[in-house]
């Protein structure tokens, strides 16, 4: 189990009138090789969950085991878990710093003291997979446009070559264009067998590309499971500000009005399929 | 026919920095009372449009009327402030005080408002964006929806006739995003202030009488919400997507289902669908 | 989360204190100042000490805040009192241990100079704990305003002390944004020598600054937008208006002057 987590409380500034619940008994585990998805709003406690996966806060009661290693320990070596979890921030483009792109994706790799030569390859990499052509390297990042700067911050991290990778709201404040290849990026970093844990507002992304959802409400995990298994609560959901996929929606409501339409589905080829399926009896229904 | 609020003929501008023309010889007019969604990729010009129409820009060729204004001097352009009030993207970036009430009062108060009226119509703008028992609040220990709320509050107040909303939702959360836009949608229907609501969401373009599509300074595209994006492919070439049951009813047409044109939200679907069962 | 944290060390509150107008508190703080030095004896301060203690009690202000307020200076204050101990000469001599002599004038002189930044401090400790940092700024610009004749730019000067009391706590997130982020990449902030850690803050300060850059950048458009355009011409929502506590607030140190000037000549102590 790469990351499991128990029972986690955290509050913040205890003991002042900010006196805060960020969150509250969260456990949640995942498996080698998923693809999740962390749901909620602001303030629902999922920027404060994702800083304890790599040891950057910790708090008790409550544990996170990292590969098994308990991360509360004194003797956890938390450079080697950072190592192993890379974490993307919000905005990620705004903690660039050095004066070409080549040593700012490098500074992660020589802070673990690598040889220059395992450095350069590394950079190499991690800037193929990001898709950022080899003659930036030499740019300053001040000078790139904003989705290639988010693109070398998460370079950034990948140069660390991190089994895990978490990301917080990758895809925000991008145009649809630019979202679209944000997601196809994760999607190819996780199809190379990488772990990934996405935080996210929209139940359409996370619809598309999650294994496995965890929806975050109040410092508390309030539902989890498939989407298809979360998006079934669509009032629920809708209460506390979430909207589920529209086609999520629609199939509920077509299911309601009579037509034969299985439980669950939310992709538009699935309900795309499902509805032809109804009005052309017969005929083979593919979209 | 309505009468016209913002006119621009063979508008463009160009940075200093000598590259294209970030906007590039448009013309367009928006009426007043209308609510116009202004779409395109990042890099597009919207930012730069609605700079003009604010006047903190001046064309660089062509021209711009806004509510009977061409900004020419450096008062024009305060005279066209006051008509055309802007609530920008990041809600931290254009709170000036400490204090949420003296910052919907800053805009009156640069225009030398007496005292007594600038409280009471900060009152009444706090009171319209559900703002009021946050009006000795900090700032800084709001939400970002609510510090937009704020910022347009702080707009409200100075009784603008149009509001520019530049990606004022990009960086909310669902509940941030749907309390501006209903307040925009609310302002437009109740108070009849034109909004040019610049956005990257279609659900939200979907809504708007009227969308622009812009890109490498031109418009690409223009018309109403069901207008454009019946055009699938085009909106997905010009760097944009399309609201998630119009590109379903797109492919369900394509599979061959005779479904009607204009198709856009999940109960136009369900009736629709009901009818060819 | 750093944001939650006040600024500077304002308790909000409504006592009397709370509710002067600041331009009385500064003057009245100036006042108080002055009045320390014009007292020559132990019975002054006492007083003093007993009117500061009797207005902060006023206040509802815990007195371990307003003595929290002595302890970065509690060096200075020491520094001081061991300076005139030992090197104040004349009086009678207390005690002689090889060189060292301390006499009663030492002591004496010591205890008082003590006590004089001990009452400074306080004093100046009473304002910023009643008032607010933006009440402050309206107050100074308000007191410094007639100094426009001569060029000074009053407004100018508070518009950027506000705007910088608005865009800390902003700031201070953003650096503690930036260091987990630099952390996740491996960054050590905490360890190595002066040197070390002084290159390890540059992955910290310049995104900060780049960001610092970028937030008064959009914030100018912004003030642009809304139409400011100086401080010509401007209103203010919030008026400054002296009133009835005001006066009295001037009475008591008044009085309070009168009162340190009488002991001075009476001589006591």
């Amino acid at each position: 189990m790469p990351i499991e987590v128990k029972g986690l409380t955290h509050v913040y500034m205890p003991g002042t009138p900010f006196e805060a619940r960020a969150l509250n008994d969260v456990s949640l585990s995942i498996r080698d090789g998923e693809f999740i998805g962390i749901i909620g709003h602001t303030g629902s406690g999922k920027s404060t969950l994702i800083v304890h996966l790599n040891g950057l806060e910790s708090s008790s009661p409550g544990v996170v085991f990292v590969n098994g290693v308990d991360l509360g320990l004194k003797e956890t070596d938390l450079i080697a878990i950072r190592r192993t979890v890379g974490l993307v921030f919000q905005y990620p483009e705004y903690q660039l710093f050095e004066e070409t792109v080549e040593k700012d994706v490098a500074f992660g790799p020589r802070n673990l003291g690598l040889s220059e030569d395992e450095i350069k390859a590394r950079v190499a990499d991690a800037l193929r997979m990001v898709g950022l052509p080899q003659d930036v390297a030499g740019k300053s990042p001040f000078e790139l446009s904003g989705g290639q700067k988010r693109r070398v911050a998460i370079a950034g991290v990948l140069a660390m070559q991190p089994s895990m990778l978490i990301l917080d709201e990758p895809a925000a404040g991008l145009d649809p264009a630019g979202r679209r290849e944000m997601l196809e990026l994760i999607k190819g970093v996780h199809d190379t067998g990488v772990t990934v844990v996405m935080v996210s507002h929209s139940m359409d992304d996370v619809g598309r590309y999650c294994d496995r959802l965890y929806v975050l409400n109040r410092g508390e995990i309030a539902w989890y499971g498939t989407p298809a298994e979360v998006f079934i609560h669509e009032e629920q959901l809708h209460e506390i500000g979430l909207d589920v996929p529209e086609c999520a929606k629609l199939a509920r409501r077509l299911r309601k009005s009579g037509f034969d339409i299985p439980e669950g589905l939310y992709r538009t080829d699935d309900v795309c399929e499902a509805i032809l399926r109804n009005l052309r009896k017969g005929s083979d229904a593919t979209c | 026919m309505r009468d016209k609020i913002i006119q621009a003929q063979n508008v463009s501008f160009q940075y200093e920095d000598g590259a294209a023309p970030a906007v590039d010889d448009i013309t367009f007019t928006v009426d007043r009372g209308e609510f116009l969604a202004v779409l395109g990729r990042n890099g597009s010009g919207k930012s730069t449009l609605a700079k003009l129409l604010n006047a903190l820009l001046l064309p660089t060729a062509g021209e711009l009327t806004v509510d009977g204004l061409r900004a020419v001097t450096e008062d024009d352009c305060y005279e066209v402030r006051k008509s055309c009030g802007m609530v920008f993207q990041n809600p931290d970036n254009q709170i000036v005080t400490t204090i949420v009430e003296e910052d919907c009062a800053f805009g009156l108060e640069n225009l030398g408002t007496p005292p007594e009226e600038i409280r009471w119509r900060v009152k009444a703008a706090l009171s319209d964006v559900g703002m009021s028992e946050y009006a000795e609040a900090s700032p800084s220990m709001l939400s970002g929806g609510q510090k937009q709320r704020v910022a347009v509050a702080g707009v409200l107040a100075m009784r603008p006739k149009i509001i520019v909303f530049d990606e004022s939702t990009a960086m909310l959360d669902p509940i941030g995003r749907r309390d501006i836009f209903a307040i925009a949608q609310r302002l437009n229907k109740e108070e009849g202030i034109t909004v040019v609501w610049i956005t990257h969401f279609m659900e939200e373009a979907a809504l708007a009488d009227r969308v622009i599509v812009m890109d490498a300074g031109k418009i690409a595209l223009e018309g109403t919400p069901k207008q454009v994006f019946s055009q699938t492919d085009r909106v997905l070439a010009l760097g944009l997507d399309v609201p998630g049951m119009m590109k379903l009813a797109d492919r369900l047409r394509k599979a061959g289902l005779p479904l009607k044109e204009g198709v856009m939200t999940v109960n136009e679907m369900v009736v629709e669908l009901c009818r060819l069962k | 989360m750093l944001k939650n944290i006040t600024l500077g060390q304002y308790f909000p509150g409504n006592s009397l204190i709370h509710r002067l107008d600041p331009r009385t508190k500064l003057l009245a703080t100036i006042a108080l100042i002055a009045i320390v030095f014009v007292a020559q004896g132990f019975s002054g301060f006492l007083l003093l000490a007993g009117f500061v203690v009797a207005c902060a009690a006023s206040t509802g202000i815990h007195l371990k805040f307003l003595v929290r307020g002595l302890k970065p200076l509690m060096f200075i204050i020491l520094f001081t009192f061991i300076l005139n101990l030992f090197f104040q000469t004349g009086g009678t001599v207390l005690i002689s241990i090889w060189i060292i002599r301390i006499t009663s004038n030492g002591l004496r002189m010591a205890g008082f100079m003590a006590a004089r930044l001990i009452l400074l401090v306080l004093s100046s400790q009473l304002l910023t704990l009643t008032t607010s940092p933006i009440a402050l700024t309206d107050g100074l610009e308000t007191l410094f305003r007639p100094l426009q004749v001569i060029g000074f730019p009053a407004h100018e000067i508070a518009m950027m002390m506000s705007i910088a009391l608005r865009f800390i706590p902003t700031l201070m997130d953003e650096a503690d944004k930036i260091m987990k982020a630099q952390k996740a990449r491996g960054a050590d902030f905490e360890t190595g020598g002066l040197i070390a850690r002084a290159k390890a803050m540059v992955p910290l300060l310049v995104p900060l600054f780049v960001g610092a850059f970028r937030r008064a950048e959009e914030l100018a458009l912004a003030m642009d937008a809304r139409c400011y355009r100086g401080g010509k011409g401007r209103t203010r929502m919030k008026q400054l208006k002296f009133q009835g506590i005001d006066g009295l607030a001037a009475l008591v140190i008044a009085a309070l002057l009168a009162a340190v000037i009488l002991l001075n000549r009476l001589n006591l102590f």
